[in-house]
């Protein structure tokens, strides 16, 4: 294995990556809405939120009583009996977590888009192909180009969010409560696989499509099971608890290693040359 | 022993036979021009070398090693510049640089000496740091080819290496390809359109077309291939040049190229040689003032035109149109 070589390209596309605000704007957002926008709305906003659901008539006010008798309903949140701190647990705890999901996923996909079905659209692929670097290290160099940055948003994005959600929830609790345990699961457990089974989903596409259009419709799809987490999680049916997101984060290991053994099968230098 | 050798190789997708039972060995620090219309399957042939592609039959080495067994220690040997200049856009020119050199095994040390020279040598070095994407197309294209120097490659593989440069440039580069050879020993194999850069640069061309090798050798070889001057160039008094027209006709064709120029060929061609000695003896007689003679030998473009009679877009040309039926070629070399 020749590593130096292996650097070189997930330095490169790296580079490329930082240097291209198309690409590294998109990345930025994503984190910035899911970790510090939604719950500053959510949480910050609950006085106003709780005022405007009392102050409303009839239906309009029920989807807010109704959330507070789920999360009571829950025994998930701490023990806390103030519907503000039910609320802001809720939020932070349960409600976010599958969001939060999304900061790896989008981020690996939107580089990998960019490493295989971008460089192949810009030319740039086949002057790699001609090295001598084997099919292996060529994958490697391109996976960590994506994955280290999914893993490095997403734990920077973990420590951000640490620090809002315990200052969101002050107020209502008056202590440090995040991270929790599932939290910390889903973070240095759970996000790193998703960003490898995102990767991995990225890798087998790439090689399949000719453009990075194609490349980023099927990265969007990638982002469908999250959401049927986070509905899953609105709705009470699947609430995230250490157990649960223990079990979700081997199945996702497991998905992704089988996927990325997949995607370096289809990965030969023949099947991307005949598509240069 | 060749550094390259090709034996009967064809490559099909799906019913298009991309290239078409080449045979064809380039030796060591020897520079052979693959030319061909677009889709003759020079690139196709290149990947092919370079173990991108497998071929459906026939056989490959590449100082000896088989780039379908082996086809990274192939590329080890090899440099490549393809036809586009597939730079990094955000990267500058020497991040470029350096990343290749680094992909392929190159010392950091001995990268940033060979990089400097490299960018100097090209004349890179005030644009060493600009994004590739900011820069002409002839510039990238100097800097793809620096990146297919950078690891002095035994065997350099080189798609179309003066396109989009300025005359200057393409000189300069041209230049470098043949220092390559003549200095470093390397081997060359690049394609290119530009017959008189292969006929100054090459020590043999190779001419494809629709996947086939139709004739290989060194331009002068191929030159008498197709025959001696069948034309020839004669420059008389401005004022005696109506004299020397009408002494030749009909016996020959005269074409006034100016006032006192006249290219002169026989008026029913048989491909013969032309007797230049009786149409000087001709004009001696009737007292025409010969100033210069000049035989017209054919071109490396003669014969590519030769080559190429039938083909839609490319006219027979002036006077080899009988080339083709005197020596039918396979695909060998």
């Amino acid at each position: 294995m020749n590593r130096g070589a292996v650097r070189a390209i997930a330095r490169k596309d790296l580079a490329s990556v930082v240097r291209n605000r198309g690409v590294l704007i998109p990345l930025l957002v994503t984190p910035f809405i899911v970790l510090v926008v939604m719950p500053v709305l959510l949480v910050g906003g609950v006085e106003s939120l709780g005022r405007a659901g009392a102050d409303l008539p009839g239906a309009a006010a029920q989807p807010f009583a109704a959330i507070g008798e789920q999360v009571t309903a829950t025994d998930r949140i701490d023990d806390v009996a103030d519907p503000r701190a039910q609320w802001a647990t809720f939020v932070l705890e349960v409600f976010l977590a599958p969001l939060y999901l999304l900061v790896p996923l989008i981020v690996a996909t939107v580089i990998a888009a960019d490493s295989f079905a971008g460089e192949r659209e810009r030319g740039t692929l086949e002057a790699l192909l001609h090295t001598a670097t084997t099919d292996r290290e060529l994958l490697l160099g391109k996976f960590l180009a994506a994955w280290v940055p999914a893993v490095t948003v997403s734990l920077t994005g973990f420590v951000v969010y640490s620090v809002i959600a315990n200052a969101l929830a002050w107020p209502a609790l008056g202590r440090v409560f995040f991270p929790t345990p599932a939290w910390l699961l889903l973070a240095l457990f759970v996000a790193p696989g998703i960003a490898a089974l995102g990767l991995a989903i990225m890798v087998i596409a790439s090689s399949r499509v000719k453009s990075l259009q194609a490349a980023h419709q099927i990265g969007s799809l990638v982002v469908l099971p999250v959401i049927l987490l986070l509905i899953a999680q609105v709705t009470g049916v699947l609430l995230f608890g250490p157990g649960l997101v223990m079990a979700l984060g081997v199945g996702i290991w497991v998905a992704a290693l089988s996927l990325l053994a997949l995607g370096a099968s289809s990965l030969r230098r023949e099947r991307l040359a005949l598509r240069l | 022993m060749a550094v390259i050798q090709l034996r009967e190789v064809t490559r099909r997708f799906g019913d298009v036979t991309a290239v078409d039972g080449v045979t064809l060995d380039v030796e060591e620090g020897e520079i052979v021009g693959l030319l061909g219309h677009n889709g003759a399957g020079k690139t196709t042939l290149m990947r092919l070398i370079n173990g991108l592609l497998r071929p459906d039959g026939g056989g490959i080495r590449v100082v000896g090693v088989d780039p379908t067994q082996r086809g990274h220690e192939v590329r080890r040997l090899t440099g490549v510049l393809t036809e586009y200049p597939a730079l990094e856009g955000y990267l500058s020119p020497r991040e470029n640089l350096q990343t290749y050199a680094a992909i392929n095994g190159v010392d950091h040390g001995a990268a940033t000496e060979r990089i400097t020279h490299l960018l100097d040598r090209l004349g890179l070095s005030t644009k060493a740091d600009e994004a590739c994407r900011d820069l002409s197309a002839g510039l990238k294209q100097r800097v793809a080819l620096a990146r297919a120097l950078m690891h002095q490659p035994a065997v350099l593989l080189l798609d179309e290496p003066t396109t989009n440069m300025d005359p200057v440039a393409a000189r300069e580069v041209r230049t470098l390809v043949s220092e390559a050879a003549r200095s470093n020993g390397q081997t060359v194999l690049l394609s290119t359109h530009n017959l008189a850069e292969a006929e100054s640069l090459c020590d043999r061309v190779a001419i494809m077309r629709a996947g086939r090798l139709l004739r290989s050798g060194a331009p002068d070889e191929l030159r008498r291939d197709l025959g001696t001057a069948e034309h020839v160039r004669i420059t008389t008094d401005p004022e005696r040049s109506k004299s020397l027209q009408e002494g030749l006709a009909p016996r020959w064709l005269v074409t006034p190229l100016d006032a006192a120029t006249m290219e002169v060929r026989r008026a029913v061609s048989n491909g013969a040689p032309l007797a230049v000695a009786d149409i000087v003896a001709h004009l001696a007689a009737r007292s025409v003032p010969i100033h210069r003679v000049e035989p017209v030998e054919p071109t490396l473009e003669d014969l590519y035109v030769a080559l190429h009679a039938d083909d839609p877009g490319v006219g027979p040309g002036p006077g080899p149109g009988e080339f083709l039926a005197e020596k039918p070629t396979g695909g060998r070399a």
